[in-house]
């Protein structure tokens, strides 16, 4: 029998992107025998899938996971990346504690479920290593741990229960396999687990709307019944049925809640927190949420759905992200996806192609301006409308970060026209800068921080400019200016006049007064910055141009009249008058030469 | 044909997907069914009254706001959600059995404007104006608490349009009218409900959220001040 699931809302699309990710996996590597190469096709609307393959998903699901998330290798590039700093003798005794903790708390999760694995020695040979004249020995140690890891039982098992706990309990909670109950099965029972939790329902269900359709006497859909007496919807049917005649019975049938994610299925399930946990809530905990108090089934939808859903995580990409700023905030999971107007090959191309660039790490900015670019339409520029979703969730304190970024079209051209402009800025900021931006936000914040923290660590970089600059094309881009030239020398020009008075600051010296103390100039000018980031961020012009006059009087330079920009705001918006010199102030000489390459 | 033509603005609102519990996610423009839901609450309305709507609009950004909700354990329960913030030597406790309370997560529009038309019997039309001109409530769209101001209300003429002009704002633009060259994020979008097991069965409208800037496709209406209109039926 053949199924047609149509993607939907996001999460049914990350289920329909997954689902078809783990058949090409398993058929690639054998997990699904070759004669079921064409029961999966992609459709433009999304996929159509051949019943008879759905028993062989669970295994090739698990196998999929165990690949992408493995222990062994996660853990061994770890180790090698640790072993290459001890090499250095500065930060060998921080290199090797890294290690030995490393192989500790794996070691001892090894113990626990291979009691017959030399683990102990191993312990004690790492025990003895101190000095950084024994690396060779750290070295032995190392790889003796990665022989142990590597074998297929011992990575299978912690891998299993690495994505159980890190990944697919964000999205499921405690739902059949996940259960802690179940902790004790092994691969095989996982597999059989899924199959009787997902894939028999599916099957079941089908049957019963095909024996509907084709019965020509109430007794046959009675007896199929009867024959899965021990699926729970099945029981309830039965006993209402029982005395009923065909027609009644398919008028009955045609009363069953259909499903609100693939309609036509019967819906014998909920949409609730246990099918997916990032939106949904406990039924029995929230009754006020479902319209009229409804506290049985408010959110019908099929065993179909919940499958599908079930493969949403092998539809996302899973990376780790830090939000806030630089120096706060902590590390969370992230599941992220992009959604398009697209046909269903394109957008699941997209989401390869993000999955990918995720994984190698790369900036936000650039994952958009790949994307964007590997899609440019005959037209100049893009008017895909992009949309990328991302979440993280956390099942046991009940809460999920959802965001959602748009690439309106004046953002479209701008990663068009200025790919990879924002490299020069570092790793934290760019990414914080690209999310608001991509929020419909002024990035401003993004900056002030980017230069407080320019101030505070005395670092002295071309980044905060670029930065500046590239906020303000934004802005010019969705007022619907086109040239951009003139902004930019006057962006430009700002950061120049910054940059000369402090080198004047610098050329003057400490003043050498006996005996009293004067501070450096470097000094000065985080002071002087501070002063003015302050101004800046809370909007005081009258306080910002007043300790710009200082300066200039001080220093002795006439003052530019494009700083009458922060009153009037006809050419430049305050914000980038103000960030702009105060980057220039933080930014010492002989960068003027790499301006010319990012510009 | 005669339509009410309505610009609406909004400070911020949240058009809350029927699946987004955990976390409140929103359209980027109210759904039929919500402005539907809004003129049957102006009217006062117990019954479906037919009529068709076009929606557009834009907003400036999206926000969260991390709000305090209730939640119900149980039907039977006395408890009910009082707030005595602020009251002196309040020693009152809520039954946690009953009721709990989670900080979640809301996805708000800020800065709305909307531009609606609604096409309905005259008579209907000139209650609907009446219940504007004396309405003795605040207006909302969205949940209660999303206000509405109403900026305009006019009856205007409708017809087709023949010639070139590009989407003034973002649009729903039912799926029937959209040509392959017409970009637009597509969506189904609740129109009406009948109850079948005490549960809302939606009839959705396919439709494309079609973004400004963006030619009209063919077989769209204007108005008689040059504004686009795209009926959903």
């Amino acid at each position: 029998m053949k199924l047609e699931l149509r993607m939907g809302d996001w999460m049914v699309t990350m289920g329909l992107v997954g689902l078809y990710r783990v058949f090409e996996y398993g058929l690639r590597n054998g997990v699904i025998d070759q004669r079921y190469r064409q029961s999966v096709l992609v459709l433009p609307q999304g996929l159509e899938v051949e019943t008879d393959v759905l028993p062989q998903l669970p295994r090739a699901y698990f196998l999929y996971l165990i690949d992408e998330y493995s222990a062994a290798k996660r853990e061994s590039e770890r180790l090698l990346f640790y072993m290459e700093q001890a090499k250095r003798e500065n930060l060998f005794s921080t290199a090797s504690s890294n290690i030995k903790k490393v192989i500790t708390d794996i070691g001892k999760r090894i113990q626990k479920y291979f009691p017959n694995e030399p683990v102990e020695p191993l312990f004690e040979k790492l025990k003895s290593i101190k000095k950084p004249t024994q690396w060779d020995q750290l070295q032995e140690c190392v790889s003796d741990f990665q022989k142990m890891i590597r074998k297929e039982a011992i990575n299978e098992k912690l891998t299993l229960n690495y994505f159980k706990a890190a990944i697919l309990k964000s999205f499921f909670g405690q739902v059949s396999f996940l259960n802690v109950s179940k902790n004790y099965l092994d691969l095989e029972g996982h597999i059989e687990q899924f199959q009787t939790d997902y894939i028999g329902p599916v099957q079941y269900d089908l049957q019963l709307e095909y024996t509907l359709q084709s019965a020509s006497k109430v007794d046959e859909i009675l007896s199929f019944l009867d024959q899965h007496v021990d699926y729970g919807p099945f029981k309830a049917l039965k006993k209402a049925w029982k005395k009923k005649t065909l027609s009644q019975v398919r008028e009955e049938a045609k009363r069953l809640a259909e499903c609100m994610l693939f309609p036509g299925h019967f819906a014998f399930y909920n949409f609730e927190e246990m099918v997916f946990s990032p939106i949904g809530l406990s039924k029995g905990n929230a009754l006020n949420f479902n319209w009229n108090l409804q506290d049985k089934q408010p959110k019908p939808i099929s065993s179909l759905a919940k499958l599908v859903l079930f493969f949403a995580p092998a539809g996302a990409a899973i990376y780790s992200k830090r939000e806030q700023s630089y120096d706060q905030g902590e590390y969370r999971t992230y599941a992220g996806f992009v959604q398009s107007d697209a046909a269903f090959p394109e957008i699941l191309q997209k989401n390869n192609h993000f999955k990918q660039m995720k994984q190698q790490k790369d900036p936000f900015d650039h994952i958009v301006s790949k994307l964007v670019q590997s899609i440019t339409t005959e037209a100049r520029y893009v008017i895909d409308h992009l949309f990328f979703l991302e979440f993280s969730s956390d099942y046991d304190s009940k809460k999920t970060h959802l965001h959602y970024y748009h690439l309106p079209l004046y953002l479209a051209r701008y990663f068009v026209e200025y790919p990879g402009k924002l490299d020069y800025v570092h790793y934290e900021y760019r990414e914080q800068f690209i999310q608001e931006v991509l929020r419909g936000v002024d990035p401003a914040q993004a900056i002030y921080r980017y230069l407080r923290d320019c101030i505070e660590n005395g670092r002295s970089h071309i980044g905060p400019y670029i930065a500046v600059r590239e906020r303000n094309r934004i802005m010019q881009l969705k007022k619907g200016v086109k040239g951009m030239e003139k902004t930019d020398k006057r962006v430009y020009a700002l950061y120049r006049s910054g940059q000369e008075i402090r080198k004047t600051v610098e050329q003057a010296g400490a003043p050498k007064a006996a005996g009293h103390y004067s501070a450096s100039p470097s000094k000065k000018i985080s002071s002087i910055a501070y002063r003015l980031l302050n101004a800046a961020k809370a909007g005081d012009r009258k306080s910002f141009l007043d300790t710009l006059f200082r300066l200039h009087m001080s220093a002795e330079r006439p003052i530019s009249p494009l700083f009458l920009n922060a009153l009037h705001e006809r050419d430049l918006d305050f914000t980038t008058v103000a960030n702009a010199f105060i980057a220039g102030l933080l930014s010492q000489e002989g960068q003027g030469e790499q301006e010319e390459v990012v510009s | 044909m005669k339509a009410l033509r309505l610009k609406l603005f909004q400070e911020t609102a949240c058009y809350k997907k029927p699946f987004a519990s955990k976390v409140a996610e929103t359209y980027p423009l109210p759904p039929y069914s919500t402005v539907k839901g809004m003129i049957h609450a102006l009217l006062r309305a117990d019954r479906f009254i037919s009529m068709r709507l076009s929606v557009q609009g834009e907003y400036e950004a999206k926000l969260l706001d991390y709000q305090r909700h209730y939640f119900f354990k149980k039907l039977d329960t006395v408890a009910f959600p009082l707030i005595l913030d602020g009251i002196q030597e309040n020693r009152f406790v809520y039954d946690t059995n009953g009721i709990s309370t989670m900080p979640i997560y809301t996805h708000m529009l800020y800065g709305v404007n909307l531009l609606i038309h609604v096409e309905v019997e005259d008579s209907v039309l000139e209650q609907v104006i009446q219940a504007i001109e004396g309405g003795g409530i605040h207006y909302s769209l969205g949940r209660w608490e999303d206000l509405v101001r109403i900026d305009e209300y006019k009856i205007v003429f409708v017809e087709e349009l023949d010639e070139e002009k590009d989407l003034r704002y973002h649009a729903y633009i039912s799926d029937h009218l959209l040509d392959i060259d017409t970009r637009h994020i597509p969506y189904e979008i609740p129109w009406k409900y009948e109850i079948v097991n005490g549960v809302r069965k939606w009839e959705k409208v396919k439709v494309g959220y079609v973004p400004k800037g963006t030619t009209a496709p063919e077989g769209v209406c204007i108005d008689e001040d040059g504004e686009l209109v795209f009926f959903h039926l």
